[in-house]
């Protein structure tokens, strides 16, 4: 999919960091490896008996912006520094 | 069954003595070691307590302080961000450079989810949130809310604790900048955060630490679910307890409570400073006092061991003695059954060897008495109580083996004596046999003659043995004077009663074999020889008051006495004719028995 988005220069955002570091030119969402982590404490509360529908869902609280910067030249877009400053992570 | 029965009581007795002093040693022992140690460890388990309740406390209200401080921070710190945004006034400024502002303050606090800007007027120009998008319209009033107009008031405005999306607690926090056209920002703060910190305080295996709020929500728990759920903990003890504490005195405290299993927790709290939370730790009683127990686990141990030091050493005391206690009642009863000289054998080095001692040597005295004893009876059956006394005290019985010696023999008996016996009732004969014996008897021991025995009315006595006797002949013959005279006197009262009865003697001197004769159990000492059977015939051919003597006797006596001759006599057994003398009485002064008992 991105080098699709990059031989056709076509600027993509996605919903996990996975992408961009693929070559994809941004994303906005939730830590998979994160979330994962706080799956397991679930999974450890249900195994140890814990009512299912006691659990209360909890929600992401971080939410990460990573910018693919070469991605950025090679579609020809240019990020604004607001932008930037707020990212959590930018790939040169 | 019979059988059976005597040894009963004789072994039940000890036994019973025996468990009764074991008991005793043993309860003894028991008492002592285990008051010891119940003691120091009862007393080394309460300071211990003591201590380690202390200690807990303390190590625990740091930890709450520590928390709470960083707490504090945290809240402090998200603060200082956000009075950045406050600094500029809106009239200066483009409003692109404050939402890139506001864009790298959300990069910077990832616990603010939205932050909303709010000019001095109270209306809203801007919000920037991660969950939705930035809003630079504005528009909505909020000039009347409490967060603003606290926060102008007071700088700053930490809003309550509330749910969002019903699952997770949030906080609005609003500044206001230092200038009065500054206007306020209005942070949403997420507390899950606060999680960490939490989290981070690690109170031994089974505590935590967690923040409740100013009505009693749980605000941070390790368990975040809890949180989550919204749980209200204001009417826990532990969080009620704090609640109250905090209101007299704003400085961290500790107790102990039920914890929010229930369970019995030790209890340690601290104010948030200045949101009016509150951070409790706390750790289970169980294993706050783990030490203790462990503590009292091994006094018991000790107790337990002790104990059966205590047991042992009594025991083998006991046993040490009651064995040689048990060996001496054995040795008392085998002498009260009559085994005289038994021994005791104790070796125990102590009292009750010296005990076992005297024990002894009263076996052996005893022994040793009852021997005399019996030899003195023995003797006494056939020596004067003089004789057997030296023959006893010299303790050498070889006197009275079989040996030859001279001897005088005194035999004497009754004239008429058949013939009363046949005639008289058998209890007078009795009785005058009585007064007879009596009579001799009483002269037999003045004389310390050897008397071999009665038999009826014969008497045989002899002189010179056992123990040797200076001039036995002159002794038996005036043992047979004084004898003719206590007879002679008694005869008067018997020839009052109408019998006749006269009273012969005949002495001999000469060899004779003297020895112990008989049986086990039954021995007499005797004398053999013709010296008897000639004193015996002497003693036959007499008449009444006719004491008559053989020429050795009159050889050694004649100085002393008066006789008559009465010629040859042939005595029956004897070969040789015999010559024979009759001794009327002693030369010189008479004595008064004698004359009066003559004829």
């Amino acid at each position: 999919m991105a080098d699709e988005a990059l031989r056709t220069r076509i600027a993509t955002i996605a919903g996990f960091r996975e992408h961009p570091q693929a070559g994809q030119l941004m994303s906005y969402g939730v830590s998979m490896p994160g979330n994962y982590r706080r799956a397991a404490v679930f999974i450890d509360k249900l195994l140890s008996g814990a009512n299912a529908a006691e659990l209360p869902f909890e929600f992401p609280t971080k939410l990460e912006l990573v910018v693919n910067l070469n991605t950025a030249r090679t579609v020809g877009i240019s990020i604004p520094e607001s932008l930037l400053a707020t990212a959590d992570e930018v790939l040169e | 069954m019979t059988d059976e029965r005597p040894p009963e009581p004789r072994s039940a007795g000890p036994r019973r003595t025996n468990g009764r002093l074991l008991r005793k040693y043993l309860g003894l022992f028991a008492i002592v070691a285990s008051a010891t140690l119940v003691g120091n460890g009862a007393i080394e388990a309460w300071f211990f307590y003591r201590e380690q309740t202390m200690a807990i406390s303390r190590i625990q209200v740091e930890q709450a302080l520590a928390g709470a401080a960083a707490i504090s921070q945290f809240v402090s710190e998200v603060q200082n961000e956000l009075g950045w945004t406050t600094q500029i006034p809106w009239a200066a400024g483009p409003l692109d450079q404050r939402r890139f502002d506001a864009r790298r303050l959300l990069r910077q606090v990832p616990a603010i989810t939205e932050l909303t800007e709010v000019d001095a007027t109270g209306r809203e120009r801007m919000t920037v949130s991660r969950l939705g998008m930035d809003s630079m319209a504005g528009g909505t009033d909020v000039s009347a809310e409490a967060k603003f107009t606290e926060a102008l008031r007071r700088k700053v405005y930490y809003g309550p604790v509330y749910m969002r999306r019903g699952s997770e607690p949030y906080m609005t926090l609003a500044v206001a900048g230092q200038r009065s056209d500054a206007g306020v920002s209005i942070a949403e703060v997420n507390l899950k955060f606060i999680w960490d910190v939490v989290s981070r305080i690690k109170v031994g295996k089974g505590g935590r630490a967690f923040v409740v709020d100013g009505d009693g929500r749980l605000i941070a728990h390790p368990d975040i679910t809890l949180v989550l759920k919204g749980a209200s903990l204001s009417d826990h003890p532990e969080v009620q307890h704090a609640r109250s504490e905090l209101e007299a005195d704003p400085s961290p405290g500790a107790g102990i409570f039920n914890g929010v299993e229930t369970a019995p927790m030790m209890s340690a709290y601290a104010p948030i400073v200045p949101l009016g939370w509150i951070l409790l730790v706390e750790l289970p009683l169980s294993e706050a006092y783990a030490p203790v127990y462990r503590s009292l686990l091994r006094s018991s141990g000790f107790l337990l061991v002790a104990l059966c030091g205590a047991v042992l050493a009594g025991l083998v005391l006991a046993r040490r003695m009651v064995i040689p206690i048990r060996a001496l009642q054995v040795g008392a009863e085998r002498i009260g059954e009559g085994d005289l000289g038994y021994q005791v054998d104790v070796r125990t080095g102590d009292e009750v060897e010296g005990l076992a001692h005297a024990f002894n040597a009263m076996s052996t005295e005893l022994r040793d008495a009852k021997t005399r004893e019996d030899r003195m009876a023995r003797l006494r059956r056939f020596l004067s109580p003089q004789v057997a006394e030296v023959i006893e005290s010299s303790g050498n019985e070889a006197l009275l083996q079989s040996h030859r010696r001279d001897i005088a023999v005194v035999f004497c008996d009754l004239r008429g004596f058949t013939a009363f016996a046949e005639a008289a009732a058998p209890e007078e004969v009795m009785s005058v046999l009585g007064e007879y014996h009596a009579a001799l008897g009483a002269l037999i021991h003045e004389y310390e003659a050897t008397l071999e025995r009665f038999i009826g009315d014969g008497v045989m006595v002899w002189f010179n043995d056992p123990l040797p006797c200076p001039n036995p002949c002159e002794r038996a013959v005036r043992m047979a004077l004084a004898m003719q005279a206590s007879i002679g006197t008694q005869s008067g009262t018997w020839r009052k009663a109408g019998h006749r009865l006269g009273f012969g003697v005949g002495i001999t001197y000469g060899y004779a074999t003297l020895g112990r004769i008989g049986f086990e159990g039954r021995f007499d000492y005797s004398a053999i020889g013709s010296v008897v059977n000639l004193a015996a015939r002497l003693c036959s051919e007499a008449r009444d008051s006719q004491i008559l003597v053989d020429s050795k006797v009159l050889n050694a006596v004649q100085a002393e006495i008066e006789y008559e001759t009465l010629g040859e006599f042939a005595l029956k057994g004897i070969r040789v004719p015999v010559e024979v003398y009759n001794v009327i009485r002693l030369k010189g002064p008479q004595p008064v028995a004698f004359a009066a008992g003559g004829g």
